[in-house]
């Protein structure tokens, strides 16, 4: 029998070319009962190895291939022989026999990544190992081991001595003399000086194939990732690559074979597979406690937390009967987070809360802890699950065995760092880590990656990559082969069905590590003892090596700290709208179903509000008409690929306009499914349903939809489901009604969307619209200060704001600020939706002004506040931070026509060129000779094509008409249609509409129509283009900038788009619009 | 004094008329003319149709195929140059100091040429005259030239780049006729481009325009130069062209009858060796390369050329000439020849200082000739040194120029005897009889050999995304000769899977 120890998984970054569960499948193949992975300076495959193992019944020795650096090279090919082979250090092979092994690994690792202080692979020294040497086993190893280092160093001798000294760090029993046999001359010569060391030092010899794939035809992956870690082509690659194709994962029959002269190095595999008694499910890790007082428990703390919460939360409503249901739940909960010892990661979670609220800091908390009182009471999320009558086992079940998920979203940007350093600092350095993000290798990396290394030229990779369908729904033609013939390719050439195949087989494997964008991990006690850690690229962050599902494999509990752009606009205007309208206003404190907000819901007129701006949520509403919150909840969840995958969007609709009567599989279900007029649509309404038709336990409900959901186990699906039909039997429920209702469950399982989380979105979406109805000018300029975020450009919000009557004001010296700001409005407008309100206008931010540095633009700012500048000169000389190329474009701008009496953009760039010429301190003091300073300049003023071009080019956005404006006589007299009236033709009629093309979509969803969203002063027009006629107009449809469309109007229920028979372009002066392409 | 008078000849798409010229079947057609290596060719001249169907230059050739209509070309260097010799003849028939501005280089759209056709009316005519006698010339010749003649050199530059046809601009009123042409004909920098944009200026005559000092004081003295160059006044120093000092190293050859025997050419390519060669020595210069074009009776006078480089640039006679006869001897011509031609790369002589304690080396060009000798006898890629070359693939590498090594590389013993190894070249098949996957025999030549020991195998396989992938099996076997039971003999066995055979490939000493 035969145990293979040392094998590398892809998680060996670039030098391995087989995922760790591949591995262990093929592990499992060969009749292996264990197998042990050693990557290369960490543990990063650890998990999935284990977890595949555990669910293959198999054993997962763990252990690392660890880079030491004082004690030599590893071995090279000798001096004579012509490669590029680097100098890297030599690795010791170890191999966790014991959880302390275990844990010394994730010290020694985490000790010298760490030390590096950047993102780098790091190396032990010899008193690392030495300190982390208990528990270990060490391996003499293969190329990169210290034997064969010292043996190509000094000769026998050294590597005896070599031997001997790992002999002195991890005790003679626990060293093992490494033997591979991969068919190579020179190798060999090293087994023999190998079993003779071991014979003088009577060390047990041990067989391994030093694997780096799962089975021989990966080597050509590994050859080509050996290329990209050595930036070079496989033509050039040389003696980097390996001499054959040897190291796959061999059966014991095959290894016996090749090492029938030594069969104790075969019995010993077993032998020591049979010592390495670790096993990952004992990680040690434990959540950290919450500090109480003393007196308290950490249950008892928490609950008067709740006890306060309670009091808080439902006394304003002066609800008792509410109250009363608030209180029992929380009991129920209480009860439950106690039975499962839950209460520190409930207080630690309030804690953070605390922290941001302290600092002002906006935070809710999101996804199914929406379901738990205990968080509302606490403060960590928003919405009210009693009064919503949210399904709090959603949440958490006695069942699951699993911890709850809470997610945190924050405001993105510098006040989400704050809340991630408070987790640092208040668990320490070694305490508290981010998740991982694994990047791997996807369609156009893994295509440009293996063409280098193929030795194509970087042009045709270009050429080809383009070529590559980049939309989201991928046709039958959006293959490579496709493109390929497509770029005059020929696929049967061997070179290029090779690239073809590494591109594919690619897939997957692992290129380097990320950061999770929010996740963190926190542990009693030191988190480097569970899982090594190491510093993220960004400074002052340090990340853990596993992502979030090994996280969640491994049972280690996540906080996600979510970064959420729309949060930063809120807070931004919580602080905006004081400020300046002197009102006080708070998320909590927003009136709730105002009627103008719904109204302006109902219209669709929706362009920068969360979740419900997009173009499906547009055509949506004004078919759903939202009057409640409870609608907007509905409206966040539809517009889902779940939902219009599971076909659960129209019968909705349908029922909702009364298209549809609304029925029932069952009257049981009426009270579960009546606020979704009969159609389950949340994950929490399947499990009530399960709950009461077969009389589920809350544990076996979630269970089923997880089972359903991610139809993991077949096996164990079939089980719930009859047992669901057991229990609907029980409950005399019509086999065709069970039926219906194992068929609903079964569809929707797969794409349910949490209704708690629906709420909270809908808060936050419910906020952006009131926001942007009551107070637009801080709505727009907070959307403005937060880009990018949401779905349209600024020149779409800026155009938007405008036509809601908004004044935006350009950039200008005098006046912005570097972020967009408010201004009174002087003049008297008729009185709107704002009742009253003083009016303001806003002003664009020098961020706006593209090229200029946040150091200048404050600079600029600084200086205004001292004494405004009185010209250009002026500016010139007060702020040095200021290039000649920023007041160029400052100039191009207009932002410096205030400096000077009824000077124009191209008077301003006159005086620019002299005033930002090249000249030292000294000189640029002098006063200015008249006859080149004049004010007025030689030049003639722009144009207004030329003002648009140098408007889109210098701030992205214009402040003036839109481009469309200046074309629409000529448009008028092509018979073009403009946005706004096409509300007035009647369906069914030949229409054109033109535009600045602002948002291109191909949804996966959609089959291959591509929607198309034009824009001109009067609003948003928007195309259907089927894959056929996209066939036609490819290159139009998705470079075209400014477009005509010509086709059928569809005008049904008052939702309005031309699904386009032609596309034209539309010739306009070259305005650089940018469009947001959905790829 | 009397006043100057300057023609400019300016050919816009030089190398797309260039093909025009030859194909006049695509004159009323959009050519693309392509430039770079396949396939990563990219459109580097366009005529002005193809321009007006959205061609334009820097696109890939498949973006520019995709265009219905336009006529598509790979760039014929060989065939500018010529197209330029002509244009260059014509000139010359005008007069003799002819400025070449901008030759069809590398790069470079447009042909320019600056005549100083002063005092020439008595014989030529009015300047009008000149224009229309050179335009017919050159059309007559396939070119579309625009032609400007003006008292400033630069001004009949510009005019000519800006106005197609005839353009005669009067004595003082350069400014004027230059006042509508694009600012594109001054050929700006991209800086000064981007800020005249930004300015609004787009015409010569609004640049005129500027305030001068004002202008300086922002564009610097580049814009005093523009403005005056705008306003037909800035001054030009002609420097008539003049043949090149390469052209002189060139002899040519035509032949009254085709020769196809090697010794009657050499006597020719001597002749003209020992022309080039003196020239050579005029210059105080030794020759570094020599090319030789034989122009052939057959193949549509195809060429048949060959270049030798001695190691050190060579002023003997006798040995460059025999280095040609024994290169020509190795790749003879295949059919007669009709023409020669000759070209002698200079370069600066090299002497070797000997030193009294350094042993004594053979002359270069002797040494040269011997191993020219040698290559002819063995072949070219047999004679030098052998080189290793990076590469896993077995007995991989290279024959390189001989080298001295001052540092040697020392090969560092690691205590383990290792033999020398006589590889036989090339390998000998054998038959190798196996018993249960082991070897027993082995037979060469009908003789049978016992293998009384073998290890391996040693597997090596490589180039696996190339036609020419390889693998490969070693064995190092013990066999035991039949003649000398005693004796041993030390030999390694590889078998090819692909082509299923057995060699014996070396014997260890």
């Amino acid at each position: 029998m035969y145990v293979e120890l040392h094998a590398r998984s892809a998680f060996s970054f670039l030098e391995g070319a087989s995922l760790p569960e591949n591995l262990m499948i093929r592990c499992a193949e060969l009749g292996m009962p264990a197998m042990a992975l050693l990557d290369r300076n960490g543990l990063y495959g650890a998990p999935r190895f284990h977890v595949t193992a555990e669910k293959l019944g198999l054993r997962a020795h763990i252990g690392a291939e660890i880079a030491v650096r004082d004690i030599g090279d590893r071995a090279r090919p000798p001096a004579w022989v012509p490669h590029s082979v680097p100098v890297e250090p030599v690795r010791f092979a170890l191999l966790a026999e014991s959880a302390a092994g275990y844990q010394n690994l994730c010290r020694m690792i985490t000790g010298y990544k760490l030390r590096e202080g950047t993102k780098a692979e790091g190396s032990a020294t010899l008193a690392d190992i030495q300190e982390h040497s208990a528990g270990l086993i060490c391996l003499t190893g293969g190329d990169e081991g210290p034997l064969a280092a010292a043996l190509e160093r000094g000769g026998f001798d050294e590597a005896q001595n070599e031997v001997e000294r790992l002999v002195n760090l991890f005790g003679k029993r626990n060293v093992y003399v490494e033997l591979q046999r991969h068919f190579d001359r020179n190798e060999e010569r090293r087994n023999q000086a190998a079993v003779r060391i071991a014979r003088t030092l009577s060390l047990p010899l041990l067989a391994t194939n030093g694997v780096s794939y799962a089975t021989a035809q990966d080597r050509e992956v590994m050859d080509v990732l050996t290329t990209i870690r050595h930036h070079c082509s496989l033509e050039t690659a040389g003696r980097l690559l390996a001499v054959n194709g040897e190291r796959y994962l061999r059966s014991a029959a095959e290894m016996e074979e090749s090492f029938r002269d030594l069969p104790e190095a075969i019995a010993n595999t077993q032998e020591l597979s049979t010592r390495l008694s670790y096993k990952m499910c004992d990680l040690g890790y434990r959540f950290p406690n919450y500090p109480v007082p003393d007196g308290d428990t950490m249950q008892s703390f928490l609950e008067k937390r709740v006890e306060e919460g309670v009091r808080e939360r439902y006394l304003p409503k002066q609800k008792p009967k509410l109250m009363e249901k608030a209180k029992q739940q929380a009991n129920r909960e209480l009860a439950l987070i106690g039975q499962l010892e839950l209460a520190g990661y409930f207080l630690i979670v309030w804690d953070m809360v605390q922290f941001c609220r302290r600092e002002g800091i906006l935070v809710q908390g999101r996804g199914s802890a929406a379901n738990s009182v205990v968080c509302y009471v606490l403060g960590i999320t928003a919405i009210d699950p009693v009064g919503m009558e949210l399904l709090f086992e959603r949440f958490l079940t006695a069942e699951r065995g699993e911890w709850p998920d809470i997610d945190l979203d924050l405001p993105s940007g510098d006040h989400r760092e704050r809340a991630i350093q408070y987790v640092y600092q208040r668990y320490g350095e070694l305490g508290a880590a981010m998740t991982a993000n694994v990047i791997t290798y996807r369609g156009k990396s893994a295509a440009r990656e293996a063409g280098k290394a193929l030795g194509f030229d970087a042009e045709t990779l270009n050429r080809l990559t383009k070529l590559v369908g980049a939309w989201e729904w991928k046709g039958p033609t959006d293959t490579l082969h496709h493109s390929f013939r497509t770029a005059g390719f020929d696929i049967h050439h061997r070179r290029v069905a090779k690239y073809l195949q590494i591109c594919e087989r690619m897939q997957d494997i692992p290129r380097h590590l990320g950061q999770h964008s929010g996740g963190m991990v926190i542990c009693a006690g030191h988190l480097s003892e569970v899982v090594p850690i190491e510093p993220a690229s960004m400074p002052g962050r340090t990340v853990i090596q596993w992502d979030k599902e090994d996280c969640s494999d491994m049972k280690i509990i996540k906080v996600d700290l979510l970064g959420l752009g729309m949060m930063a606009v809120l807070e931004d205007c919580f602080n905006l709208v004081p400020q300046h309208y002197k009102e006080p206003l708070e998320m909590g404190q927003l009136p709730g179903d105002d009627p103008e907000v719904y109204r302006t819901l109902q219209r669709a007129d929706t362009v920068g509000m969360f979740q419900v701006e997009s173009r499906a949520q547009m055509s949506a509403l004004p078919r759903n008409r939202p009057e409640h919150f409870y609608d907007l909840v509905v409206q966040v969840a539809i517009i889902r690929p779940g939902p219009i995958v599971g076909k659960m969007m129209h019968p909705y609709m349908k029922r909702r306009q009364g298209k549809e009567a609304v029925t029932y599989a069952h009257p049981l279900l009426e009270p579960v499914l009546q606020r979704t007029l009969g159609v389950p649509l949340f994950q929490e309404q399947l499990i009530r349903m399960s709950m009461i038709v077969a009389n589920f336990s809350g544990g076996e409900a979630e269970e089923l939809r997880r089972a359903m959901g991610m139809r993991r186990s077949q096996a164990r699906m079939k089980e719930l489901e009859t047992k669901l039909r057991r229990g609907m039997t029980v409950n005399g429920i019509r086999l065709q009604a069970q039926e219906e209702i194992v068929q609903s469950i079964a569809s929707f399982a797969l794409y349910g969307f949490p209704e708690s989380h629906a709420a909270s979105f809908a808060l936050i979406a419910y906020a952006s619209a009131y926001l942007k109805c009551y107070y637009l000018a801080a709505f727009t300029a907070a959307m403005l200060n937060n880009q990018p975020m949401g779905f349209y450009n600024p020149s779409t919000l800026v155009k938007d704001a405008q036509l809601h009557g908004l004044r935006v004001k350009p950039i200008d010296v005098l006046h912005s600020d570097w972020f967009c700001t408010l201004e009174p409005e002087t003049c008297e407008e008729p009185e709107t939706a704002t009742q009253g309100r003083k009016r303001f206008a806003m002003r664009l931010g020098l961020l706006y002004a593209r090229g200029l540095r946040k150091e200048a633009g404050e600079a600029v700012v600084h200086a205004r506040k001292i004494r405004p500048f009185d010209s250009i000169h002026n500016l010139a000389l007060r702020v040095p931070e200021l290039r000649k190329s920023d007041l160029t474009m400052l100039a191009r701008v207009g932002a410096l026509n205030s400096l000077g009496e009824g000077i124009h953009r191209r008077d301003a760039l006159w005086q620019v060129e002299y005033a930002g010429r090249p000249a030292g301190p000294l000189l640029r003091q002098l006063p200015e000779p008249v006859e080149v300073t004049a004010v007025q300049s030689p030049l003639a003023q722009m144009t207004i094509d030329e003002r648009l071009a140098a408007d889109f080019q210098g701030t992205g956005v214009t402040v003036g008409p839109h481009p469309m404006v200046y074309q629409r006589n000529r448009l008028s007299e092509m018979g073009i249609v403009r946005a706004r009236d096409l509300k007035n033709f009647p369906h069914g009629r030949k229409t054109q509409i033109a535009g600045c093309v602002i948002a291109r979509q191909r949804p996966g969803t959609a089959k291959g129509f591509v929607f198309l969203s034009l824009e001109d002063e009067t609003g948003i027009s928007n195309a259907i283009v089927t894959p056929a006629v996209y066939e036609l107009y490819r290159h139009l449809v998705t470079y075209g900038k400014f477009l005509i469309i010509e086709g059928k109007l569809q005008n049904q229920e008052n939702v309005i788009s031309v699904k386009a028979d032609s596309v034209r372009l539309l010739e306009i002066r070259s305005i650089e619009v940018r469009s947001h392409d959905f790829h | 004094m009397p006043a100057s008078l300057y023609l400019c000849l300016y050919i816009r798409d030089f190398a797309a008329q260039t093909l025009v010229r030859l194909r006049p079947e695509l004159r009323q057609c959009p050519v693309a003319i392509l430039d770079g290596i396949a396939p990563l060719e990219t459109v580097f001249v366009l005529n002005e149709r193809a321009r007006s169907l959205g061609l334009e230059s820097g696109m890939a050739r498949l973006q520019a195929e995709s265009f219905s209509g336009v006529a598509v070309a790979k760039r014929v260097k060989h065939e500018e140059d010529s197209a330029f010799l002509m244009l260059m003849q014509c000139a010359e028939r005008f007069s003799p100091r002819i400025e070449v501005l901008a030759s069809p280089g590398e790069r470079t759209s447009g042909a320019t040429l600056v005549l100083d056709v002063s005092d020439s009316e008595r014989l030529l005519g009015i300047p009008q005259q000149i224009a229309e006698a050179l335009q017919r010339k050159v059309n007559a010749a396939g070119l579309e030239p625009s032609v400007a003649i003006s008292r400033n050199a630069n001004a009949a530059v510009l005019a000519a780049r800006g106005c197609p046809g005839i353009t005669v601009v009067p004595l003082g009123e350069e400014a004027q006729s230059l006042a509508r042409l694009p600012l594109a004909v001054l050929e700006l920098e991209p800086e000064q481009e981007e800020t005249f944009a930004s300015w609004g200026i787009k015409t010569l005559g609004a640049l005129a325009a500027l305030p001068q000092k004002a202008l300086i004081a922002r564009v610097g003295q580049a814009g005093y130069r523009l403005q005056a160059l705008s306003r037909g006044e800035y001054e030009h120093l002609l420097v008539p062209a003049e043949a090149a000092v390469d052209a002189v190293f060139n002899e040519s050859v035509e032949l009254e009858h085709p020769v196809d025997l090697l010794e009657p050419l050499l006597f020719l390519l001597s002749r003209m060796l020992d022309q080039i060669l003196a020239r050579a020595a005029e210059h105080a210069l030794a020759i570094a390369g020599v090319e030789t074009r034989l122009k052939l009776q057959s193949a549509q006078g195809k060429e048949h050329r060959r270049v030798v480089r001695p190691a050190l640039p060579e002023r003997n006679h006798a040995t460059l000439l025999k280095l040609i006869q024994l290169d020509l001897e190795m790749h003879p011509p295949h059919a007669a020849v009709i023409a020669l031609h000759m070209q002698g790369q200079p370069a600066r002589p090299q002497t070797v200082q000997q030193g009294l304690f350094v042993p004594q080396t053979p002359e270069a060009g002797r040494l040269e000739v011997l191993l020219a000798r040698l290559r002819k006898l063995v072949g070219e890629d047999r004679v030098g040194a052998p080189e290793l070359l990076d590469n896993h693939r077995p007995d991989a590498f290279r024959m390189a120029a001989f080298q001295s090594n001052p540092n040697p590389v020392q090969v560092a013993g690691n205590g383990i005897h290792t033999s020398a190894l006589r590889i036989l070249r090339p390998p000998r098949a054998v038959r190798v009889e196996m018993q249960q996957r082991r070897m027993v025999a082995l037979s060469l030549d009908g003789l049978k050999l016992h293998v009384d020991k073998a290890s391996g195998p040693w597997k090596a396989s490589g180039a696996w995304w190339t036609h020419t992938q390889w693998c490969r099996e070693e064995w190092d076997v013990t066999l035991a000769t039949t003649l000398q039971e005693q004796e041993k003999l030390y030999c390694r066995v590889a078998y090819d899977p692909g082509a299923r055979c057995w060699y014996l490939t070396g014997i260890y000493d």
